[in-house]
């Protein structure tokens, strides 16, 4: 630092444009730093709230353990106090030795911490498919080495275990923002965006795998 | 101890000034060779899983089929001639056979198609159903195989399928992309002959400005409007097609509808097509409406409009039907077209959440739609606002009228609004079922609670109790915006508040959506509706929805009853702003109306399912749902709409036969599914973008650093050279 301050001093009396340029260099060094760090920080979010999350998911089937017939309506455990959102459901993909705890909801938010079961299609238990969105580049990156045939396990919160198998995979057109689905089917539904490595973050395509329960 | 007092002075010549600065340098040197390296490791880390993907695509595209259709517009018939790939015929005749009772109409709809090749085709059939119509029956007929289509329970549709797939070739699952399109395959039609294929669906009659009307897809031109480049060709081989040109030319309809609105009928018009109609009662609410000349070309979708006639009362008409020695009635309410100074008050209170899901654009919009609905109020009404969070933050203690000055105030606040922190909703509807009224309101005023959310439900149970619990008599319209609401509560809930429920998936659509709402609920005609039966009737009358909902300026509704024994009479009461309203309706049974049985099973099986939630037995829910829907031929989650040939009677079984018919069953299976949609939030962070045009600014800057660096040395060694 000082030794540059010193050059600068040094030159700035050598030619005029100088400083200027070396504060322009600054300048974009340090935009380029701030953009970095923000970039990084993303990721780091979604990692470090998928700690929190699997913290909150076992202490919640800890306690599921322990009032097994209770028929009381399930308490959802927040991640973190002001968490906007719960722990759902839990995704295992053995193949991949992979797990992901699925939260609620499918809002931008929500999605930032872990993929999200969208409603009215979070019900585990009912008829009806059970759709969960995530992130392409954090939590659902690992999506694209999903092959047909793969099985996936999802626990509820009422450690309830169903196996499902891999049954198609579509590259769906997401102009619209809708993905029509059978509504009597209670298949699992896993959406990204496509391509997995694509930058930014409007993707007009969507990667979707309709596993079938087995 | 050895102690010295001399202190002793070591002075190495490596901590000179002048190598302690080389030794800096030279660090420094280091240093920036490392964070340089980091950089462009950086750079190559995000840069090469691109440069992969780019040819990942290329590898990927042949083999991905991206699913998109066009708009079909009609009923049509697709061979699959093996020269070209799709052929389109269209019908050459249409039949259609309609029957409207109040606000719901049947269709069967009868089309001829020809197989104009010298080949024996298969051929998928495709029919675009109206928004919000369900499919009762379908019947296929080629040559002698006749093709059945019904609903069935999922378990005995799947045996059937299963049985054809084991008997001989691949069972096509007929996987809907677009809802609505009904789709069946066609095995073996022989060449040069006809095609006959009827289908009966119920569909809704829309009602907008006390202007009623219908719209059936008949049109056989502009088909395909889609952006792609393939389907724009398949359109062009399309046209360029000979025998569908003629098709065209030669496709004729006829018409023939029994409108049966339920009350006088002051104009009807159709804007499609030239129509004959006659009444049939004196009191002209029936009309038989045929096209004038029989066979109309079939070249654009046919519209009816009708319009009732002005009344000052609410209308209520009714229609029966008798399904298994059970008595079906549908009661229809069509609002008075009255001021709207002479209804009833309101005294209304906003919920919003303003919780941190809500950031971004969902809240932009609920706040603008709530300013919107707070100018919309009328002079009569009072209102207050609810913000909440994990906190609760309140306009005004107790309703205020709404004045200039109170909206004023209102309108401070609601700008004041910010999205952030948790989704505690107990804590707020509470408060708004308990709140005071304003002193200035009158007694009769229509407290209205309208709960504006995108938040997951937790725990709906305590909000249910609540709500239940209730002294005071409210209304719930509750309104879900975004990918996350917990529709079954919403639903729940404006059901017992006897308000209606609005999801808004796309929150673009947020403002039209609430203001849509705003304006519907803004007039209420008649409240506190009740029905009153025979006493005999009484006790086993079913009735859906379970609340009746009050009637609003401008917005009819539907009340669906079972019972054992036929209804003769109903009484039904409710308040108007000024009086008690009572109006006997003498149902007249002497006539039966179509899909009045099919209204009342919808609303059974989503009341049947919707118990699931609150720990109904799931098996007898499962029989009593399957029972209620294929006896009244409504789609369930546990049946299946499923075309089978039917086993022809008096048929040599030999084993070429049978080896046709099993391909056949194959090919002819279809499933018409009960689609639903769901909103495909965004999946991507694009944090790689943002962390590429990092990095790549700190390597430009770190350049021209090094450049300024040299260029800086080079002019001090030019600068010591010239001294």
């Amino acid at each position: 630092m000082n030794s540059l301050a010193e050059q600068s001093n040094k030159t700035a009396n050598k030619t005029s444009s100088k400083p200027r340029r070396m504060l322009l260099a600054w300048g974009l060094l340090i935009i380029g730093m701030l953009l970095s760090i923000q970039a990084s920080w993303l990721p780091a979010k979604a990692w470090l709230s998928q700690q929190l999350i699997q913290h909150s998911w076992q202490q919640a089937m800890a306690t599921q353990a322990n009032t097994v017939s209770a028929n009381y309506p399930q308490t959802a455990s927040k991640p973190w106090p002001w968490a906007d959102t719960f722990p759902i459901a839990e995704l295992a993909f053995q193949r991949l030795d992979k797990s992901l705890v699925v939260l609620n909801g499918g809002d931008p938010t929500t999605l930032a911490f872990s993929a999200g079961a969208i409603a009215p299609f979070n019900q585990t238990n009912g008829t009806k498919p059970f759709v969960v969105a995530g992130h392409r580049d954090s939590h659902f990156s690992f999506l694209k080495e999903v092959a047909m045939k793969d099985i996936i396990s999802l626990t509820d919160t009422q450690g309830r275990d169903q196996l499902y198998q891999v049954e198609r995979i579509d590259i769906v057109d997401a102009a619209s923002g809708q993905l029509p689905l059978l509504a009597d089917e209670s298949n699992l539904v896993l959406i990204t965006c496509y391509p997995f490595e694509g930058i930014g973050n409007d993707a007009n395509e969507r990667y979707v795998i309709t596993a079938r329960p087995i | 101890m050895f102690k010295s007092n001399k202190k002793l002075a070591l002075v190495d010549y490596q901590d000179s000034y002048y190598y302690l600065q080389k030794r800096k340098k030279q660090r420094r040197k280091w240093y920036k060779l490392i964070a340089l390296g980091l950089l462009l490791s950086l750079l190559i880390v995000v840069i090469a899983p691109l440069a992969r993907a780019n040819t990942v695509n290329n590898a990927q595209e042949n083999q991905t089929e991206t699913a998109s259709n066009g708009l079909i517009h009609g009923p049509q018939l697709v061979f699959n001639h093996p020269e070209q790939l799709q052929n389109i015929a269209l019908p050459i005749d249409i039949s259609a056979d309609i029957e409207v009772n109040g606000l719901v109409a049947y269709a069967k709809i009868k089309q001829v198609f020809i197989n104009p090749y010298n080949l024996e085709l298969e051929a998928k059939y495709q029919f675009p159903l109206p928004e919000d119509a369900a499919i009762k029956h379908l019947k296929v007929q080629v040559g002698e195989q006749e093709i059945i289509g019904q609903i069935m329970e999922k378990q005995a549709a799947k045996a059937v399928y299963n049985s054809a797939k084991q008997q001989g070739k691949k069972a096509s699952l007929v996987q809907q992309q677009r809802p609505n399109l009904f789709t069946n395959n066609i095995a073996n039609i022989p060449a040069q002959s006809t095609v006959v294929v009827t289908l009966e669906f119920i569909m809704p009659v829309t009602f907008v400005d006390n202007k009623l009307s219908l719209t059936l897809p008949l049109a056989i031109t502009t088909r395909y409007h889609s952006n792609d480049d393939q389907q724009s060709k398949t359109q062009q081989e399309i046209e360029l097609t000979a025998p569908i040109a003629k098709s065209l030319a030669d496709s004729q309809a006829s018409i023939n509808i029994a409108l049966n609105a339920g009350a006088s009928i002051s104009t009807i018009n159709s804007n499609s097509h030239k129509i004959n109609s006659t009444a049939i009662t004196q009191d002209q609410s029936s009309y038989l409406i045929t096209l004038t000349h029989e066979q109309a070309l079939a070249d654009r979708d046919f519209t009816l409009h009708w319009q009732l006639q002005a009344s000052q009362q609410p209308q209520i008409s009714s229609f029966t039907e008798q399904v298994n020695g059970e008595y079906f009635t549908l009661l229809t309410f069509f609002p008075p077209q009255l001021e709207s100074s002479a209804t009833l008050a309101r005294d209304i209170i906003f919920i919003i959440d303003t919780s941190g899901s809500m950031q971004g654009n969902s809240m932009t919009q609920a706040k603008t739609s709530l300013e919107q609905a707070i100018l919309q109020l009328n002079e009569k009404d009072s209102f207050n606002i609810i913000a909440f969070n994990n906190t609760v933050d309140l306009l005004f203690p107790i309703t205020h009228m709404a004045s200039q000055r109170n909206i004023g105030q209102a309108q401070q606040f609601i700008s004041r609004l910010q999205a952030d922190g948790g989704t505690e909703m107990y804590r707020p509807l509470s408060q708004a079922l308990i709140m005071d009224k304003a002193q200035q309101q009158t007694e009769k005023a229509i407290r209205q609670v309208v709960f504006i959310t995108d938040g997951a439900v937790a725990n709906e149970f305590e909000l249910m109790q609540l709500l239940d619990g209730a002294q005071r008599n409210f209304r719930l319209f509750t309104v879900g915006i975004g990918a996350a609401p917990n529709g079954y509560f919403m639903k729940k809930a404006a059901q017992f508040g006897r308000g209606s429920y609005v999801f808004i998936q796309n929150n673009a659509d947020v403002q039209s959506q609430m203001s849509a709402l705003m304006a519907k609920i803004s007039h209420p005609a008649i409240s506190n509706i009740s029905l009153m039966f025979d006493n005999q009737v009484h006790q086993q009358v079913e009735a859906y929805p379970k609340k009746i909902t009050d009637l609003y300026l401008g917005e009819p509704m539907q009340v669906t009853l079972k019972s054992k024994l036929p209804i003769t009479s109903v009484q039904v009461m409710g308040d108007t702003a000024t009086l008690p309203w009572y109006q006997q309706v003498i149902v007249d049974d002497s006539r039966s109306a179509q899909a009045v049985s099919t209204l009342w099973a919808r609303e059974k099986i989503a009341d049947l399912l919707d118990s699931l939630v609150t720990g109904a037995n799931k098996e007898q829910v499962k029989t009593e749902v399957i029972a209620t829907s294929i006896a009244h031929q409504t789609l369930s989650p546990y049946t299946s709409f499923i075309a089978v040939e039917k086993p022809l009677e008096n048929n040599v079984l030999t084993a070429k036969n049978r080896a046709s018919t099993a391909k056949r069953q194959a090919k002819s299976l279809a499933r018409a599914h009960e689609n639903l949609m769901v909103a495909m939030p965004r999946t991507a962070l694009g944090w790689h973008q943002q962390l590429l045009i990092g990095v790549l600014l700190m390597l430009l800057a770190s350049l021209l650093l090094r450049y300024n660096k040299s260029k800086a040395d080079a002019g001090l060694h030019e600068g010591n050279q010239h001294e």
